[in-house]
C-alpha cells in the first residue's frame, strides 16, 4: 500500500525531553503518514519510550507534536485519549478479571456506545472468543499481547502506538501478530511500531526513524536506509578448481567493488542488487576454456535493515 | 466511564485480589477475637510477688490480706527479692521488717517495665494493709471507746436540749406575763356599766326615731298640698291653651277680612274715580249748555252733578269708615299675636313651674320615704342590738366569774415556772461538768490514728471488662490498618497490572478515576468497620450511646484514612513500600494517640501534634460515642479533624494524579 501521498496525521519538531538535568530526547523531528505503519527504532536508552510518554501526554516535554494540525497539549485529555492507542511492552489488563470483562472495561474507559457489538467484533478479530470467560490471568503469553492490543483499539483509534508488540512471543504468534498489524492499518489506523526485530519493521514499516542517543539518526523507508546504510552485498562462490589465476578478470567484473580469492573460495562485495549480474559474469569468466571452472556452490548475503541499523548507530559511536 | 462505575470497577478489583483481601478483611476479625478472649475480663491473672520477712507471723498477716491471684513466694534474702523483680519473675517484691518500736515496715520494690501492673498490685497490698490496721484498732480499742462515746453523745444530746428548755420556759414566762396583763387590765364592771349606758342611749334613740316618723308624716301632708297644686297648673295650663287656639283662630280669618275690606275700598276708590270722571264731563256739558243757553238741560246737569257729589261724599265716607276698619283690624291682629306670645311665656312659666314643683315633690317623698324605713330599719336593729346588749350582759356577768378563777390559776403557775428555772440551770450546770470530762476521752479516739479506709472507684466509662475499653479504639486502629493500606495497595497492583495506565489512558475523567476509586475503597473500609462494629455491639455486648452518634463516627473513621491513603497511593510504588508506610505512619500513631498510652505521658510538641492525629480524632470519637455514653455533638472536634483530614488528603490526591496524568 504506498501510503506516501497520505497527508501527515502526526508531526514532531523540535522535540526535546528532559529529566532533571538529563536530555533524554534532544531536538527530533519527523511525521508520521496516515495509515502509515511507521516503525521507530533505536538501541535501548535511546529516547523511544519518553517520545512515546511525550506523544501520549504522559510527561512534559519542550518543542511541538502536531496531531493533524493541532499541538496535542491544546487537545483536551479526553480528544487525544480517544484518538491514540497505546499499546504498552507490558500487557495492560485486569488480571483477576475474564477476557471480556476487561475488553468490556475498556470499552467503557474510553466511552464506547455499542460496547457489546465492540467487544463482540474486537474478540473475533483478535481471535478471544473462545477464551471470552477465562480469566487474564490464565491466558498464555500470546493471548495476553493480543488481550492487550485488543483493549487499546477497542475504540478505534486514529493512531496506534504500539511498544515492542511481539517480544516473547513465538513464531506463529508473532506472524499472527503482524497479521492483525497490518489488518489494523487496513482498516484506517496509522500504527507508530516500536521494536527491537529488524525484520519485523523491514516487514512491516512503510518508514522507520532510527533514534539513538535522543537524537534522529534516519528516518527513510527500509529499502532505503538498507541502501544508503546497509553496506555490500557479498558473494561467496566454492568452485571445482582453484580461480586464483583468474583474480585479475574476476577483479574487473562491472559493480565489484572488492574481490578476494583463495584457492577454490571466491570472495566479491558490490553494491546491492547487483548480485544476480555479477553471478552471471563470474560464471562466464569460470567457465570460459581453458579454464573450465565450475561453481559448485554460491552465496549471496545482501545487506538487510539489521546492517544498516548497526552502521548507523555504529557511525554515531564513531563520530 | 463516571466515578459511580470506577467505583464499582474498584470494589469488583478488590473482590478479586483474593488472599490479599480476605487476609486485610480478616485480620481484624483476628485481632478482635484474640482481644476479647484476653481482655474480657478487668480482673488480672495470677501474678507473683516476692515477700522477704524477718517475722513469720508477719508474712502470715501479710498472706491472709492479699487476693487470691497474688501468689506471695516468700525468699530468704533481700537480694532474692530485688533479683527475682528484676528479671521479671515477680512483678513486686515485699521486704518486711519491724522498726526499733516494734512497728511493722514494708518496702516495696517494683519493675517499671511492669508498669500499670506493678503500680495495681502495690496500691492494692497498701489498701489491704490501711483495711488491716483499721480493723485492728477498731477491734481492740475502739469497743470501750465507743461505750464513752456514746454516752458522751448521749450527754451532749440532753446538753443540747437546756437551752431549748431554757428557752420554752422563757416562753412560758413571757405568755404567762401576758396573760396576767391581760387579766389585771380587763375591767368587766366598767365595760358593764358602758352596756348599761348603751341601752339607755339606745332608748333615747328609738324615742327620737319616733318623733322624727310623726314629722316625716306632717311632711307628707304638705306634700299632698303641692300636689293639688300642681294640678290646678295643669288645669289653668290647658285654659290657656284653648285662649291660644281661640286667638290662633282669630288671627286667621283677619287677614280675609281684611282683604275683602281692601277690595271693598278699592271699588270705592273705583266708584269715586268713575263719579269724577262723570263729574267732568258734566262740567264740560254744562259749559257747554250753558255756552248755548239750554238751561233747562244745563239745570238737568247742575241736578245729576250734585247727586254725583253727593254720591261722590258717600261713597269717600263708607271708603273711609272701610280703612278705619281695616286698621283696626290690624292692630287687633298684632294685640291678638303679642297675647298669643304671652300665652306662651305664661305657659312655659306654667311648664317649668309644674316640672320643678314635681321634681321637688318626688325628690321630697323620695326622701321623706327612704327616710321612713331607715327609721323602721334602725328601729329593728336597735331591738336586736338591745337584745344582743343584754345577752351579752349576761356573758360578761359569767366572765367575771372566770377571770377571777384564771388570776388565781396564773398566780400558781408563775410560782411553778419559777422553780423549774431553777432546776433546769443546775441541770445544766451538771451536764456541762460531765461533757468536760467526756471531751478529754473523745480526744483520744483510737480510730483518729488508724491509717484511713481508702476505696478504690473508677470515674468515666462504666466498663467492666478491658475489652470495653479497648475495642473502640480498636475499631479506629483496624479502619486506620485498613483503608490506609488499600487504597494504596490496590493502587500499587493495579499500576503493575497496568491498568491504571489504561485507566489515566481513556476518555474517563480524572475525577471519576480518582474520586470513583476512592469511593470503591471507601465502600470496603466501610464496610469492614460496619461489619467489626455490629460485632462489637452484637456479640461483644459494646455500650453505645445512640445509633446516629455511633453510625457517624463509624462512618467518619475510614473516610479519613481511606482519604490518606487515596493520596498516599500515588507515592508509594511497591507492595513492601506500602507495607513499611503504613507501619511507619501506623505505629507512631498506635502510641502518640491514647490508644496505648494516655495522651497525658507525652511531652512538648509532640503531644500538640498528637491531639491533631486522625487515629487520636477517630479512638476519641468512638470513645466518646460508646466509653463516655455522649452523643456525637460532645466530639465536634474530632468530627472536624477527621474530616478536614479527609478534605486535605483528597486535595492533595486529586492535584497528585493530575501530575501524574
Amino acid at each position: 500500500m504506498d501510503v506516501s501521498k497520505n497527508p501527515v496525521i502526526l508531526s514532531i519538531e523540535n522535540l526535546s525531553i528532559y529529566y532533571g538535568k538529563f536530555n533524554a530526547v534532544m531536538g527530533c523531528n519527523f511525521f508520521i503518514r496516515e495509515r502509515e505503519i511507521f516503525g521507530f527504532l533505536g538501541p535501548n536508552g535511546a529516547g523511544k519510550s519518553s517520545v512515546i510518554k511525550a506523544i501520549s501526554r504522559q510527561i512534559p516535554y519542550q518543542g511541538k507534536i502536531y496531531f493533524w494540525a493541532t499541538e496535542i497539549s491544546d487537545l483536551p485529555r479526553e480528544h487525544l485519549n480517544s484518538s491514540i492507542g497505546v499499546v504498552p511492552q507490558d500487557p495492560c489488563f485486569f488480571k483477576d478479571f475474564t477476557v471480556i470483562e476487561n475488553l468490556r472495561l475498556a470499552a467503557k474507559f474510553h466511552g464506547v456506545i455499542d460496547i457489546e457489538g465492540a467487544v463482540g467484533a474486537t474478540m473475533s478479530q483478535f481471535m478471544l472468543s473462545k477464551f471470552a470467560d477465562r480469566p487474564a490471568k490464565n491466558l498464555s503469553g500470546g493471548y495476553r499481547r493480543l488481550l492487550s492490543i485488543a483493549m487499546s483499539t477497542i475504540h478505534n483509534p486514529k493512531i496506534l502506538i504500539m511498544d515492542e508488540p511481539t517480544v516473547g512471543l513465538d513464531p506463529d504468534m508473532r506472524a499472527d501478530v503482524w497479521e492483525l498489524i497490518k489488518e489494523l492499518r487496513d482498516s484506517g489506523m496509522t500504527i507508530m511500531l516500536t521494536t527491537h526485530y529488524l525484520d519485523e519493521a523491514e516487514a512491516l514499516c512503510d518508514r522507520i526513524v532510527i533514534l539513538d542517543n535522543g537524537k534522529v539518526r534516519a528516518c527513510a523507508p527500509p529499502s532505503t536506509l538498507i541502501d544508503q546504510y546497509g553496506g555490500n552485498t557479498i558473494i561467496v562462490v566454492i568452485t571445482d578448481k582453484d580461480a586464483s589465476k583468474l583474480s585479475s578478470a574476476i577483479s574487473r567484473i562491472p559493480n565489484v567493488l572488492n574481490s578476494d580469492i583463495n584457492g577454490r573460495a571466491i570472495r566479491l562485495e558490490c553494491q546491492n542488487r547487483n548480485a544476480v549480474q555479477i553471478i552471471r559474469d563470474l560464471s562466464l569468466i569460470l567457465g570460459a576454456p581453458p579454464h573450465n571452472i565450475k561453481p559448485l556452490e554460491s552465496l549471496v548475503r545482501e545487506p538487510t535493515l539489521a546492517d544498516a541499523f548497526k552502521n548507523i548507530v555504529k557511525k554515531e559511536m564513531e563520530l | 466511564m463516571n466515578f459511580i462505575e470506577v467505583a464499582l470497577t474498584e470494589m469488583r478489583y478488590i473482590s478479586k485480589q483474593g488472599f490479599t483481601t480476605a487476609l486485610i478483611l480478616t485480620y481484624p476479625w483476628i485481632i478482635i477475637l484474640i482481644l476479647a478472649e484476653a481482655f474480657s475480663t478487668a480482673e488480672f491473672e495470677t501474678v507473683s510477688v516476692s515477700v522477704f520477712s524477718q517475722n513469720a507471723s508477719d508474712l502470715e498477716a501479710v498472706r491472709g490480706m492479699v487476693t487470691s491471684n497474688i501468689n506471695l513466694i516468700s525468699v530468704n534474702s533481700r537480694n532474692e527479692v530485688l533479683s527475682d523483680v528484676l528479671s521479671g519473675k515477680s512483678v513486686v517484691g515485699l521486704i518486711i521488717r519491724r522498726d526499733a518500736n516494734d512497728r511493722m515496715v514494708i518496702s516495696f520494690y517494683q519493675n517499671p517495665l511492669k508498669g500499670a501492673l506493678a503500680a495495681e498490685i502495690v496500691a492494692r497490698i497498701q489498701t489491704a494493709f490501711n483495711d488491716l490496721s483499721g480493723h485492728y484498732i477498731e477491734k481492740n480499742m475502739v469497743g470501750v471507746w465507743i461505750e464513752m462515746f456514746n454516752a458522751s453523745d448521749q450527754i451532749r444530746t440532753d446538753l443540747a436540749k437546756i437551752p431549748i428548755l431554757k428557752e420554752a420556759v422563757a416562753n412560758s414566762s413571757r405568755d404567762l406575763t401576758l396573760i396576767e396583763q391581760r387579766l389585771n387590765s380587763s375591767d368587766i364592771l366598767e365595760l358593764r356599766s358602758q352596756l348599761d349606758l348603751a341601752d339607755s342611749e339606745l332608748n333615747s334613740t328609738s324615742s327620737e326615731l319616733d318623733s322624727l316618723s310623726v314629722k316625716i308624716d306632717s311632711m307628707q301632708q304638705n306634700i299632698d298640698t303641692l300636689h293639688s297644686y300642681q294640678s290646678e297648673l295643669t288645669l289653668f295650663d290647658n285654659k290657656l291653651s284653648e285662649a291660644k287656639t281661640k286667638i290662633e283662630n282669630a288671627r286667621a280669618k283677619i287677614p280675609g277680612w281684611r282683604s275683602k275690606i281692601q277690595s271693598q275700598i278699592s271699588s270705592l276708590n273705583n266708584e269715586a274715580y268713575l263719579i269724577d270722571s262723570y263729574l267732568s264731563n258734566i262740567q264740560l256739558l254744562k259749559s257747554q249748555m250753558q255756552n248755548s243757553e239750554n238751561t233747562a238741560v244745563y239745570n238737568l246737569l247742575s241736578q245729576a252733578e250734585s247727586s254725583l257729589i253727593s254720591a261722590k261724599s258717600e261713597i269717600v265716607s263708607s271708603r273711609d269708615d272701610l280703612i278705619d276698619a281695616d286698621n283696626s283690624l290690624a292692630s287687633a291682629d298684632t294685640e291678638l299675636a303679642v297675647t298669643s306670645t304671652e300665652i306662651d311665656a305664661a305657659r312655659s312659666k306654667i311648664s317649668d313651674t309644674k316640672s320643678s314643683l314635681g321634681q321637688v315633690t318626688d325628690s321630697a317623698e323620695n326622701t321623706l320615704t327612704d327616710a321612713k324605713n331607715s327609721i323602721v330599719t334602725f328601729q329593728k336593729r336597735i331591738i336586736l342590738f338591745r337584745t344582743a346588749l343584754n345577752a351579752t350582759k349576761q356573758k360578761i356577768d359569767t366572765f367575771a366569774d372566770t377571770l377571777s378563777l384564771m388570776k388565781g390559776f396564773t398566780s400558781n403557775m408563775r410560782a411553778k415556772l419559777n422553780s423549774f428555772s431553777s432546776e433546769i440551770d443546775e441541770a445544766e450546770i451538771l451536764l456541762n461538768n460531765t461533757a468536760s470530762i467526756f471531751d478529754r476521752f473523745e480526744a483520744k479516739n483510737p480510730m483518729s490514728y488508724a491509717p484511713p479506709a481508702i476505696t478504690r472507684n473508677t470515674v468515666g466509662p462504666n466498663a467492666a471488662r478491658s475489652i470495653d475499653i479497648f475495642l473502640p479504639s480498636i475499631i479506629a486502629i483496624v479502619a486506620m490498618l485498613s483503608c490506609l493500606m488499600f487504597p494504596m495497595i490496590m493502587s500499587v497492583k493495579q499500576r503493575d497490572e497496568g491498568v491504571e495506565f489504561r485507566m489515566k489512558f481513556s476518555n474517563t475523567s480524572l475525577n471519576s478515576i480518582f474520586f470513583g476509586r476512592f469511593l470503591g475503597n471507601y465502600i470496603i473500609g466501610l464496610v469492614q468497620a460496619l461489619i467489626v462494629a455490629a460485632f462489637a455491639v452484637f456479640v461483644l455486648n459494646i455500650f453505645y450511646h445512640d445509633v446516629f452518634s455511633f453510625f457517624v463516627a463509624i462512618l467518619l473513621a475510614p473516610l479519613a484514612f481511606v482519604s490518606i491513603g487515596m493520596f498516599l497511593s500515588f507515592i508509594v510504588s511497591r507492595e513492601s513500600t506500602v507495607v513499611l508506610l503504613t507501619l511507619l505512619l501506623g505505629i507512631p500513631m498506635l502510641f502518640l494517640s491514647g490508644t496505648l498510652i494516655p495522651r497525658e505521658h507525652i511531652h512538648g510538641m509532640i503531644r500538640f501534634v498528637s491531639d491533631y492525629l486522625p487515629l487520636s480524632a477517630s479512638s476519641d470519637l468512638l470513645n466518646t460515642v460508646t466509653l463516655k455514653d455522649q452523643s456525637i455533638e460532645f466530639a465536634l472536634p474530632q468530627v472536624a479533624i477527621l474530616l478536614s483530614c479527609s478534605v486535605i488528603s483528597l486535595l492533595i490526591g486529586r492535584i497528585l494524579i493530575e501530575r501524574q496524568k
